[in-house]
C-alpha cells in the first residue's frame, strides 16, 4: 500500500521483497475496527486520524478496482461473514466473492454449504451445523436455517489431499465451473435456498468470472467464505497488491537487504543482494513496511529484533530489551500474547525512535505490522493497520521531500 | 577403543553405512538447516508448476511444501522420497514465494544425491545412464554427438555449445554462431564435452575428467572467455569448483547487450525467462533490454520474471516424465499465444526443446532462441553496422 501510493504520488518507487508476507495467507478480508483510535494515539490529531482513514480505505477500494479484483465495504459499517473454521468474523473490507456471506445485510437465510471430498479445509456438515447453532444462540443477527451436501470435484483425479490452489486453478476454467454448479444441482435443489455457501477457492486469477457464472447459473447469491490459511483470497490480495504496484510504476526487486550506509542521522544507501545480482539503491526516503514475524521484519533469537537497521524493539509501548520470552507469552493459547503487540515505535510522523523518544534516522519510516502496540490477531485492525499507515507514510514522504528534504 | 578410533572414517562407514547413515558435508548441514525454516505455510503449493499439472492427473506428488516439511527431515528415509523428489522440476518459483526462503531446489539436489547410496534402483532410469553416459561418450545423451566446425586460431572468446544445443538443437545453434560471426566477434568452438551441470540435477557425482578435458580445449585456444547460452552450462563453467574459476564466462544475451540494436521487427513478441537464467541468478533485464529494441510490440506474459513458469523440462523431469514435462510446456505455450504474440523468444536450448515437443501444428507462434531470432532479423534487415559499446 506504501509503495503504489507513493508511486501514485508520483515518488519514483522501488519496493525490495524476498518472498510473500503474511499478506498473501491473510483471509484477504480487511479490518478496519479501532484503527482511527489507534492513528489518533500516534498523530494526536482526531481530525487527522479520520481524513487519513477515510482517503486510506478509499485508496484501497480503487487500488484493488483497477487491479481487476474489486473489494467492498467502508470503514463505518462492519460485515459479518463467515469463515473456514465454523464461526464469524467481524470485518469491514472484502473481496466481491465474499460479499453475499455478509450477515449483516440479511434478516435470515436459508444457507447450503458445499463441500468437497478430499478436500478438508471447508467441512461443509460441520460448518452448516455450527452456523445454525450461533444462529440459535443468537450470537448472529440473522437468522439462518442450513444445509450441507459433499460434491465430487470435477476433473480431479484424487479424491483425497487436495488443496485449494489446484481447486481454485481448475475453476479459473469456466467449463469447470459449470460442471461443478451441475454437480451441486444434481444433489439438492436449490430453490430451496437464498443463499450458497462455498470453500474459499472460487478462481485463482479470475474469480470474478467464477463469481458471475456461479451466480447467474444457480439464481443464487453465492460466496466464498474466509480462509484458512494457505489461502486463495489471500493469494490473491498480493497479487492485486502487486498489479496495482505496477500500473503505478514501482519498480520491484525480489531481493534480500543485506546492509545500508547512514551518516548524519539519515540512511544514503541500501544494499540489497538476490542470488548472483546485486543492488545498490540510494533512496532519498525509506519505508519500512516488513511485516512482523511471518514477514521476518521482527526475528527472535535471544531477544526481539528488527534485523535491517537494528531499531529497538518495544513490546506495545514499553522498551524492553531484555525481556525473556516467557514475559511475552501465557498458557492460554486463547489469552492475549504480548509478543504479538511487539514491533517499532515511531513519532507522530511514523520514524522509528530510540527508547528516548528520539528520531532514530530523518529519512525512515515504518508502516504495518512491523509497528508496535496492535495485535494482528486480536486488533486493533489487522490489515487496516498496514493500508491506513501505509497509506501515511508515503503522505509523509512526499511531504518531506516536496518541502523539507529529510536528508540533504 | 571404538570404531572410529580404530579405523578412521573408512571404519565408521563401513560399519554405519548398511544403516543408511550418511555424511554431510557442512553446506549440506547447511541446507537442513534452512529446510527446518520451513512456517508449512503452503504458500509454495500455489506456485508449484507440477502440482498445478497434476490435480487432473492420476499421478501423486506431495509438492514442494512435503520437502519443505517432512521429507527433508529423516536421513535415514531419503530414499523413500524418490516418487515426489524426480518430479520436481527445481524451477525455484517456490522458493521465490516463501516467506521464511527454503531453498527447495538445492535440498532436492542434495537428497537426490544421496538416493543412490541408499537405494539406488529407486533413481529414474533416465538418470541412472546419466553418469555412464558421461563417462563413456562425454555426454548426456550416450550418442556421438558432431562437434560445429568453427575453428579460429587465435580467438578472443570460445562459444560453448552444451550438449542440448548439440544434439537436439542444432539448427538454432548454427543460427548464434552466424550471428556471432556476422557481428564480427573473433570466436571458435573446441571439442567439447558436457559441462557437467546435468550431475547436480540428477544427484550423481561430478566426472572430473569432464571438466579437465574442457579447461584444457578452452585454455589452449590461448583465451579464457567464453560465452555460452545454456544457462546451466553458464553457471557450471563459472561457479563450479571442478572449474576453479579459470574461465571468464559470459551468456550469450550478456554478450549480445553490449552492442547497440534497432528496431528491426513490427510483429508481437514475448519472452520466456528460463528459470536458470531468472530465479538462479537475478538474470532478467538484460534479454529485456535488448529485445525493447528490436520489437517496439514486445508484450510480457502475465507471468514473467519472478514469477515465470517453468517449461517443464527443468530438473530432468522431461526424461522422467515427458509427457507431463510436454504438459507443462503447452501451458507456458499457450500462455504465450494468449498474450497475441507472434514469437516466443526464450534463450535456453532445453526451454525452447520442450516449447518445439508442445507445439501443435496449428499454433501460430514461432519459437526462437533470441540469439537465433537477433540472426534471423539482421538477415531480413540486411543488417548494417552493429558496433560493439565499450
Amino acid at each position: 500500500m506504501a509503495a503504489t501510493m507513493a508511486a501514485k504520488s508520483g515518488l519514483g518507487t522501488t519496493l525490495v521483497r524476498q518472498g510473500y508476507g503474511a499478506t498473501a495467507l491473510s483471509t484477504g478480508a480487511v479490518d478496519m475496527s479501532g484503527v482511527a483510535e489507534w492513528l489518533r494515539g500516534i498523530v494526536k490529531n482526531s481530525e487527522m486520524a479520520h481524513r487519513t482513514v477515510d482517503a486510506a480505505v478509499a485508496d484501497f477500494l480503487e487500488f484493488m478496482a483497477e487491479a481487476n479484483y474489486p473489494y467492498a465495504g467502508s470503514q463505518d459499517e462492519s460485515l459479518t461473514l463467515i469463515n473456514a473454521m465454523g464461526t464469524v468474523k467481524s470485518t469491514h473490507l472484502a473481496p466481491e466473492t465474499a460479499m453475499a456471506g455478509n450477515l449483516e445485510s440479511t434478516e435470515s437465510a436459508g444457507l447450503l454449504f458445499v463441500g468437497i471430498q478430499g478436500y478438508s479445509d471447508f467441512d461443509a456438515k460441520y460448518l452448516g451445523k455450527s452456523l445454525r447453532f450461533l444462529s440459535e444462540c443468537g450470537l448472529v443477527r440473522s437468522r439462518l436455517e442450513t444445509a450441507s451436501l459433499e460434491i465430487e470435484f470435477p476433473r480431479v483425479a484424487h479424491t483425497a489431499n487436495l488443496n485449494s490452489f489446484e481447486l481454485a486453478q481448475l475453476l479459473d476454467d469456466g467449463e469447470v465451473v459449470l460442471e461443478m454448479i451441475e454437480r451441486i444441482q444434481e444433489k439438492a435443489d436449490l430453490h430451496q435456498y437464498t443463499h450458497l455457501a462455498l470453500p474459499p477457492i472460487l478462481g485463482r486469477d479470475n474469480s470474478g468470472i467464477v463469481l458471475a457464472i456461479l451466480q447467474d447459473q444457480t439464481a443464487l447469491p453465492c460466496f466464498e467464505v474466509l480462509s484458512l490459511p494457505p489461502s486463495v483470497p489471500g493469494l490473491r490480495l498480493q497479487r492485486a497488491l502487486d498489479r496495482a504496484m505496477k500500473r503505478q510504476g514501482v519498480r520491484i526487486i525480489h531481493a534480500g537487504v543485506k546492509g545500508f550506509v547512514e551518516s548524519q542521522g539519515c540512511i544514503r544507501s541500501i544494499q540489497a543482494v538476490a542470488k548472483e545480482t546485486e543492488y545498490e539503491l540510494e533512496p532519498e526516503a525509506v519505508i519500512l513496511a516488513t511485516g512482523k514475524f511471518i514477514g521476518g521484519g521482527i526475528q527472535r533469537t535471544d531477544r526481539l529484533r528488527e534485523p535491517i537497521f537494528d531499531l529497538p524493539v518495544f513490546v506495545d509501548n514499553g522498551y524492553t530489551p531484555d525481556v525473556g520470552m516467557g514475559a511475552l507469552l501465557t498458557e492460554r493459547f486463547v489469552s492475549e500474547q504480548r509478543i504479538f503487540k511487539a514491533g517499532l515505535k515511531v513519532d507522530e510522523r511514523f520514524h522509528p525512535v530510540s527508547p528516548d523518544g528520539q528520531v532514530i534516522y530523518s529519512n525512515l519510516m515504518a508502516a504495518g505490522a512491523v509497528l508496535a502496540g496492535h495485535d494482528y490477531i486480536l486488533g486493533p485492525g489487522g490489515s487496516g493497520i498496514s493500508v491506513v499507515s501505509g497509506h501515511l507514510c508515503a503522505q509523509v514522504a512526499l511531504d518531506q521531500l516536496g518541502s523539507e528534504g529529510a536528508c540533504v | 577403543m571404538n570404531d572410529t578410533e580404530q579405523n578412521g572414517l573408512d571404519g565408521f562407514r563401513e560399519r554405519y553405512g548398511p544403516d543408511n547413515i550418511v555424511e554431510y558435508a557442512p553446506q549440506e548441514s547447511h541446507l537442513l538447516h534452512e529446510s527446518e525454516q520451513c512456517i508449512n505455510c503452503g504458500l509454495c503449493l500455489a506456485e508449484c508448476v507440477v502440482l498445478r499439472n497434476l490435480a487432473t492427473n492420476a499421478m501423486y506428488y506431495a509438492g514442494p511444501r512435503s520437502i519443505g516439511t517432512s521429507l527433508s527431515r529423516s536421513t535415514p528415509d531419503f530414499w523413500a522420497t524418490s516418487d515426489t523428489i524426480y518430479l520436481c522440476t527445481m524451477c525455484g518459483a517456490c522458493e521465490a514465494v516463501c516467506p521464511a526462503k527454503v531453498p527447495i531446489p538445492e535440498i532436492v539436489a542434495m537428497i537426490r544425491a544421496k538416493i543412490p547410496r541408499q537405494e539406488r534402483n529407486l533413481v529414474p532410469r533416465a538418470h541412472q545412464g546419466l553418469e555412464s553416459n558421461l563417462r563413456e561418450t562425454g555426454n548426456i545423451y550416450g550418442q556421438k554427438i558432431e562437434p560445429f566446425p568453427v575453428v579460429q586460431k587465435e580467438p578472443e572468446y570460445v562459444f560453448f555449445v552444451g550438449c542440448v544445443g548439440s544434439y537436439l538443437e542444432r539448427e538454432s545453434v548454427e543460427h548464434t554462431l552466424q550471428l556471432l560471426a556476422r557481428l564480427g566477434v573473433n570466436f571458435t568452438t573446441i571439442d567439447e564435452l558436457c559441462c557437467g551441470g546435468p550431475t547436480q540435477v540428477a544427484g550423481v557425482p561430478m566426472v572430473d575428467s569432464l571438466a579437465q578435458h574442457n579447461l584444457t580445449a578452452i585454455l589452449s585456444t590461448g583465451t579464457s572467455k567464453v560465452i555460452t547460452s545454456c544457462p546451466r552450462c553458464w553457471a557450471t563453467l563459472s561457479q563450479h569448483p571442478a572449474y576453479a574459476g579459470k574461465l571468464e564466462v559470459q551468456h550469450v544475451t550478456q554478450f549480445l547487450a553490449g552492442f547497440d540494436w534497432k528496431a528491426m521487427t513490427g510483429r508481437v513478441v514475448t519472452y520466456h525467462d528460463p528459470c536458470e537464467l531468472g530465479r538462479y541468478v537475478g538474470e532478467y533485464d538484460t534479454v529485456r533490454a535488448i529485445l525493447g529494441q528490436v520489437a517496439p510490440h514486445f508484450v510480457e506474459m502475465p507471468n514473467s520474471r519472478e514469477a515465470s513458469v517453468c517449461c517443464g523440462a527443468g530438473g530432468g523431469l522431461r526424461g522422467v516424465q515427458t509427457r507431463l514435462s510436454v504438459q507443462i510446456a503447452r501451458g507456458r505455450l499457450e500462455e504465450a499465444m494468449r498474450t497475441g504474440a507472434e514469437i516466443l523468444v526464450t534463450e535456453c536450448y532445453s526451454c525452447l526443446h520442450n516449447f518445439y515437443n508442445a507445439r501443435r501444428s496449428t499454433d501460430n507462434i514461432e519459437l526462437y532462441n533470441l540469439s537465433e531470432f537477433l540472426n534471423v532479423l539482421t538477415k531480413e534487415n540486411a543488417m548494417a553496422d552493429y558496433t560493439r559499446r565499450v
